[in-house]
């Protein structure tokens, strides 16, 4: 246990850089956007209400932090993110190959098990999501007191910090209302790590057939998984209670045959 | 331990970030309501939801109110949007999920809730497969299965039909039984027919075609609408059909479809008599061709229903003996008490009505038969009384969901 522990600090360590960087550009990029964005609707306010006073005297115009955040462009960071992470799913483990110093020969050669280099990245990749997710949760509360601060009174308007996250698709998507739903997509996350880090170990293990079985393997898996999806919503001869089953099952049987196909290439196929 | 700081950080980070977001979104309940009796007997609403939104905050939440309380859309588990409300359509309804406890082998990949018949001894299942639109040939697939035996018998039965259209379309209205027989209603298009099969073989007897001869001018066009008993697989001898002569009139940057006339008919399993009935509400009934009026079959008797927000108008007629069980009735909103009937439904001889009244959103059930008032009941903010007048204008209750 302590050597995974080892190596999970390790891994995050490596990616220190990367995630404050990640972190930086999410908080200058956001903020930024936000007070650009801000004071673009200030201006337009003024411009409406000197021409709605001289016209009928409409009220003034109200706005939230959550009128704010709907557009694309404050959330470039976050796919920005999402994209950096999705590519260091796959140099985990080549840089070790790749890198100035071939380090992967000297993780396998550590006296323990090499499985816990598997676990440890692993265990990387979801703690830099999830820290990734938590920076943004911290950074929403701290932007609405910016946006407080910064809109005078007259013009603001409170929202609730679930209609901030309902009002951007995409954190919406990052940050379901509901516990099981969260659960529920980034254990299907996790479950999509393992299947590439297995394509990648069976890539490494046969070279360039490797590459060939490395994406069958992740076809197959894709492919069966969806096929389950398919059959709930084309109302087929099963309930929807034995879909969800067979779509539990069949998620339990891909990630437990990724792992152990994971460890066996490593324990076995790949040589130091 | 100093060494290890930055993971250390990291996890603690993660955990008291993700878990305050879910603890205080748990803690933090969208607003409450309930239906709260004024009058009558809260037994009427038992089994009743009314579904709308809530309004407060950005944008709108789908939400159901009933005597229990709201659940809200987004509140709902994945367990209960993907199981329990899986094909709400077809398991909301009690006699569906009876069916699918008593039956659940039967039951499966059966989703046509018009192709199921059930009395004491037999429980069947009929709908027609068609291999391609202008397919000559239709086959009828007649799955049954002996309520006291539990024997399964499957029938197919291939059947020719005469294609004129480039495209037919076919699909089972109602399915009868009559001693022996087997009815299936059928639409074809525009046509109506009735193929008979013998219950023990499959094999066809007979194919009926239901003729309306209604003349058409130019421009004009025909809409049938088909109603069958309420109770979708009971047992029915009658189905009513409604032809609505209608003229399309497209204007710059719209259309509207003007209706010309209606005619109503009922047609007779046991004797294949197609009968044409009296004028139901006529043209003087207020909102008619405007708001659209429903009818419901509930063994002979027909409900002819209309609600134009102003008042509720509807009226009975007996099926079998050719009578007007009810002549027209009209309940106002004035009646109830209220400014707005938003809309009704009816279901097992009570009118469901959903009300509005100085902002709150009301309910009433009356007795079809008598037009007696047998429920009033009110939407109640559950919380803080300072801000129920608030609440209370942030909810808006448009329909009415009945048997769940």
């Amino acid at each position: 246990m302590s050597h995974y522990l080892k190596l999970v600090h390790m891994e995050i360590h490596r990616f220190r850089y990367p995630l404050a960087a990640m972190m930086g550009l999410t908080l200058v990029w956001q903020m930024v956007t936000l007070i650009i964005h801000v004071n673009g609707k200030l201006d337009r306010a003024a411009d409406a209400l000197i021409h709605n006073l001289l016209v009928n005297g409409a009220a003034l115009e109200r706005f939230s932090f959550a009128d704010m955040i709907p557009g694309m462009l404050y959330s470039l960071p976050i796919l920005a993110c999402i994209a950096a992470l999705s590519v260091y799913v796959f140099l985990i483990w080549y840089r070790d190959w790749y890198g100035r110093v071939s380090f992967i020969y000297r993780l396998l050669m550590l006296p323990a098990s090499r499985k816990h280099v598997y676990l440890a990245k692993l265990t990387a990749i979801v703690l830099l999501v999830l820290g990734m997710l938590s920076f943004q949760l911290l950074l929403l509360p701290v932007e609405q007191w910016v946006f407080k601060l910064i809109v005078p009174a007259e013009h603001f308007e409170a929202s609730t910090f679930g209609d901030v996250v309902s009002a951007n698709l995409v954190l919406d998507v990052l940050l379901p209302r509901n516990f099981d739903r969260f659960a529920l997509s980034y254990l299907l996350g996790i479950a999509a790590v393992i299947v590439i880090f297995t394509a990648i170990l069976l890539e490494r293990s046969y070279r360039l057939a490797g590459i060939l079985y490395a994406v069958g393997y992740a076809s197959i898996c894709t492919f069966v998984f969806l096929y389950t999806m398919y059959l709930m919503w084309t109302g087929s001869y099963l309930y929807p209670e034995e879909i969800i089953a067979i779509e539990f099952a069949i998620g339990i049987l891909i990630t437990a045959v990724s792992i152990w196909l994971g460890f066996r290439l490593l324990k076995k196929k790949i040589t130091v | 331990m100093k060494r290890y700081l930055l993971s250390i950080l990291l996890g603690t980070f993660i955990l008291a970030a993700v878990g305050t977001y879910y603890v205080h979104g748990a803690l933090v309940e969208l607003p409450q309501y309930k239906l709260e009796t004024i009058e009558g007997d809260p037994s009427e609403i038992a089994n009743v939801d009314f579904s709308g939104n809530y309004w407060g905050g950005k944008g709108s939440k789908a939400l159901m109110v009933s005597e229990q309380g709201t659940q809200y859309e987004i509140d709902k588990s994945l367990f209960e949007e993907n199981v329990t409300d899986a094909r709400s359509w077809m398991f909301r309804q009690p006699e569906f999920r009876k069916l699918k406890e008593q039956h659940p082998h039967f039951i499966r990949g059966k989703n046509k809730m018009e192709s199921f018949y059930k009395d004491e001894e037999w429980l069947i299942y009929a709908e027609i497969l068609q291999k391609k639109e202008a397919s000559q040939r239709i086959t009828f697939k007649i799955d049954m299965v002996n309520e006291k035996t539990g024997k399964v018998t499957r029938h197919r039965t291939n059947v020719d039909v005469e294609v004129e259209d480039a495209y037919r379309f076919f699909y089972v209205e109602d399915v009868q039984r009559i001693g022996n027989e087997l009815h299936v209603f059928a639409r074809q298009n525009s046509e109506f027919h009735v193929y008979v099969f013998d219950l023990s073989s499959g094999e066809l007897l007979r194919n009926e075609t239901i003729s309306l001869n209604i003349p058409l001018a130019e421009g004009e066009e025909l809409s049938l609408e088909f109603t069958a008993n309420e109770i979708r697989s009971g047992s029915g001898e009658y189905v009513v059909l409604r032809a609505r002569k209608q003229k399309a009139f497209q204007g710059q940057d719209s259309s509207r479809l003007e209706v010309r006339g209606e005619s109503y008919y009922s047609y007779s399993y046991a004797s294949g008599q197609l009968v044409e009935l009296p004028k139901m509400l006529d043209e003087g009934t207020p909102g008619k061709n405007e708001f659209g009026d429903f009818l419901r079959l509930n063994g002979q008797v027909l409900t002819v229903l209309k609600n134009d927000t102003n008042a509720i108008t509807w009226m009975r007629y007996n099926l079998r003996t050719g009578q007007v069980e009810k002549q027209k009735t009209v309940v106002t909103a004035e009646d109830l008490g209220v400014e707005v009937i938003t809309s009704i439904t009816l279901s097992q001889e009570r009118i469901f009505a959903m009300l509005r009244h100085e902002d709150t959103a009301m309910v009433a059930v009356l007795d079809a038969k008598s037009g007696n008032i047998l429920y009033k009941g009110k939407t109640v903010f559950v919380g803080p009384s300072s801000k129920a007048e608030e609440q209370l204008k942030n909810l808006r209750l448009l329909n009415i969901e009945v048997g769940v």
